[in-house]
């Protein structure tokens, strides 16, 4: 019974933590399907390459015998750097074309498949800069010690990461809501046509809000990269883990990307303890539950349908 | 122009049908193309609707499993075991489409995509059913009671795959111009105004729903023949996102451009793969991207303009 409960209480423990850094992938897809109504399948490389520009940190900061504590404002940097150099490029000059086609579903399509090509040449210039082999950054792990909760030892960098993530969304909801760029975005989200009217610069905040998605994406890899090891493929991964939150979320949720990314986190961590060979499919399987029952995502609300 | 066309594609066909008489080795690459083409053209299908289906991998995956699976324990006939396979995506295609069909747009992309991870998963975990990431081997004996060597049997499967084929193309032919599928391109239009007339636009998906996957597990099913093999990659998102591919680098919608897609696709992937082995994904994407960038009907489209500006010049009509 008490080994049950330690193993049930370690597995929610590793769920929430890894649920921490979906959450802020799955954020920034929502924020970019929200604002700019793409769903961005080139998100994963931005989660990949975050992860690798961090692994790299790591191992110049090795090289070059610095104190192995700027390991954390380096991962921070790392993000940063990728979001802000790959995502006002990617915006302007391979998505920006897509918004003048007329057609609602023929651009859906044809926004799937840009942001397919530009998963594809992501994914390759990933592999031409760090090659194949994967890269390990965990000893960023073990500089902050280590907790036991009822004989388990997790290590606090893995703890600090629930944190993280809330002050995350605290900190995005306050740029939303809190300063006149955000709200300009917001604004821009419910209705581009009326915000451009009304004088607001429509095009600098769909890309405002492209490099912000980015940036999360890009965090969201830069933070995980010291708990799982860094290889090819990552990203493909994670978009489809993402899409799932975003999808269990319903479309534009920011919060509620948050609930869904926690809740299929622990599921996810209870499943690897209990069902291990099938843990992988429980994502999955909460998207397929929700969508059934709430066609539409948990928080969001149908569309009307239009003649 | 029409019968013009018509003429290019039946000296195209016949062409194709000639390269392994003269070039025995490229047998198995032209039936895998093939293959390819017909999973193309069931995603060509919903693409009509207006739907997208980022996991059409999950009835070619299955088409060619239900062969592994099913050829050892029924003698192995080559024709039995790819109707097998036809008939196993058909009926989870239907199975799926009962629930599905509710869904359009983005939402019926990611179910469509979390359905096939789901099956990835089970195949890859699965290891007594599906030797998990080794894959089963695809092994057939003999066609209609004929016994056949591996080379014969390689020609066989190719002109087998060819005669599907061009029985695959004529059927959705005629299915897009009967009233079930005229009414699917409607639904992409308006699908409310489908429904003031009395017709149910979740009736018209289910029915192009069985028939796309049964056309992805025709193809999963002659892949998984010429291969010998199939593992649980086949159904991993990124093989479907290649069919979806496909079918736009031949021309959206377009039954010829499925063929046609398949084809570029698959030239440029083993080229690419044996001269820039690292960058054939970079390559992939900047050519789909100047595809839809520049020529949003794909390769057909862009052969029709030019057809047409030749004759707008002044050519032969």
């Amino acid at each position: 019974m008490g080994a049950i409960s330690g193993q049930l209480l370690s597995a929610c423990i590793n769920g929430i933590t890894d649920g921490a850094t979906l959450f802020l992938v799955a954020v920034g897809l929502s924020l970019i399907f929200g604002v700019l109504r793409v769903l961005n399948v080139a998100h994963g490389s931005f989660y990949a390459l975050g992860a690798f520009t961090a692994a790299s940190a790591w191992l110049l900061i090795g090289a070059l015998r610095l104190p192995p504590m700027w390991i954390y404002p380096a991962l921070v940097l790392s993000a940063l750097a990728v979001g802000v150099a790959a995502g006002p490029l990617i915006e302007r000059l391979l998505l920006r074309w897509t918004f003048r086609i007329e057609a609602a579903s023929q651009r859906e399509n044809i926004q799937l498949l840009a942001t397919y090509a530009i998963f594809l040449m992501l994914d390759d210039a990933q592999t031409l800069i760090w090659g194949s082999q994967p890269y390990y950054s965990g000893g960023a792990l073990r500089l902050l010690g280590v907790t036991r909760i009822q004989g388990i030892g997790y290590t606090n960098y893995q703890l600090l990461l629930v944190p993280v993530a809330i002050a995350v969304l605290v900190g995005l909801r306050a740029l939303l809501r809190g300063t006149s760029a955000g709200k300009f975005v917001l604004a821009v989200a419910e209705d581009p046509e009326i915000s451009s009217a009304l004088g607001v610069p429509v095009g600098r905040m769909y890309t405002l809000a492209f490099t912000l998605g980015a940036v999360l994406a890009a965090l969201g890899g830069a933070l995980a990269s010291p708990t799982t090891g860094v290889s090819a493929g990552i990203g493909a991964h994670m978009i489809v883990l993402s899409f799932a939150v975003v999808a269990t979320a319903g479309l534009g949720q920011i919060e509620g990307a948050g609930v869904a990314a926690l809740a299929i986190g622990i599921a996810h961590a209870v499943a690897v303890f209990f069902l291990p060979d099938l843990s992988a499919v429980i994502p999955y399987l909460i998207m397929l539950l929700v969508l059934v029952f709430k066609p539409h995502g948990l928080f969001a609300t149908a569309p009307a349908r239009r003649i | 122009m029409r019968g013009a066309r018509f003429a290019v594609g039946a000296a195209g066909v016949a062409t194709y049908a000639l390269v392994p008489a003269f070039a025995p080795s490229l047998t198995y690459q032209l039936t895998v193309i093939v293959a390819m083409g017909l999973a193309a053209l069931a995603v060509s299908v919903l693409l009509r609707a207006g739907l997208i289906s980022f996991g059409h991998a999950l009835f070619y995956a299955a088409g060619a499993y239900a062969v592994a699976y099913f050829a050892p324990r029924s003698g192995g006939d080559m024709l039995a075991a790819v109707m097998m396979g036809l008939a196993c995506s058909a009926a989870l295609a239907a199975l799926t489409a009962l629930f599905i069909v509710r869904y359009r747009g983005i939402f019926f992309a990611m179910l469509n995509l979390a359905l096939s991870m789901v099956a990835y998963t089970l195949l890859l975990k699965l290891y007594h059913l599906t030797g998990g990431s080794d894959g089963l081997g695809v092994t057939v004996a003999g066609f209609l009671g004929w016994g056949l060597g591996p080379a014969a049997q390689g020609e066989v499967l190719f002109y087998l795959a060819l005669v599907l084929a061009l029985a695959a193309a004529w059927g959705v032919h005629t299915y897009l111009r009967s009233p079930a599928g005229w009414a699917l391109s409607a639904v992409q239009d308006c699908e409310l105004r489908v429904e003031y007339l009395g017709i149910s636009a979740r009736r018209v998906l289910f029915v192009a729903y069985v028939v796309s996957g049964a056309l992805a597990g025709l193809g999963g099913a002659m892949a998984g023949v010429a291969v010998g093999h199939i593992a649980p990659d086949s159904a991993y998102w990124t093989t479907s996102a290649g069919f979806l591919v496909m079918a736009v680098l031949g021309g959206s919608g377009s039954i010829p451009g499925a063929f046609v897609g398949a084809a570029l696709y698959e030239v440029l992937s083993v080229s690419a793969a044996q001269y820039l082995s690292s960058t054939w994904e970079l390559l992939l994407g900047v050519i789909i991207f100047l595809i839809i960038r520049f020529a949003p009907g794909g390769l057909l489209g862009l052969y029709d303009r030019v057809w047409q500006g030749r004759t707008a010049r002044g050519g032969q009509p």
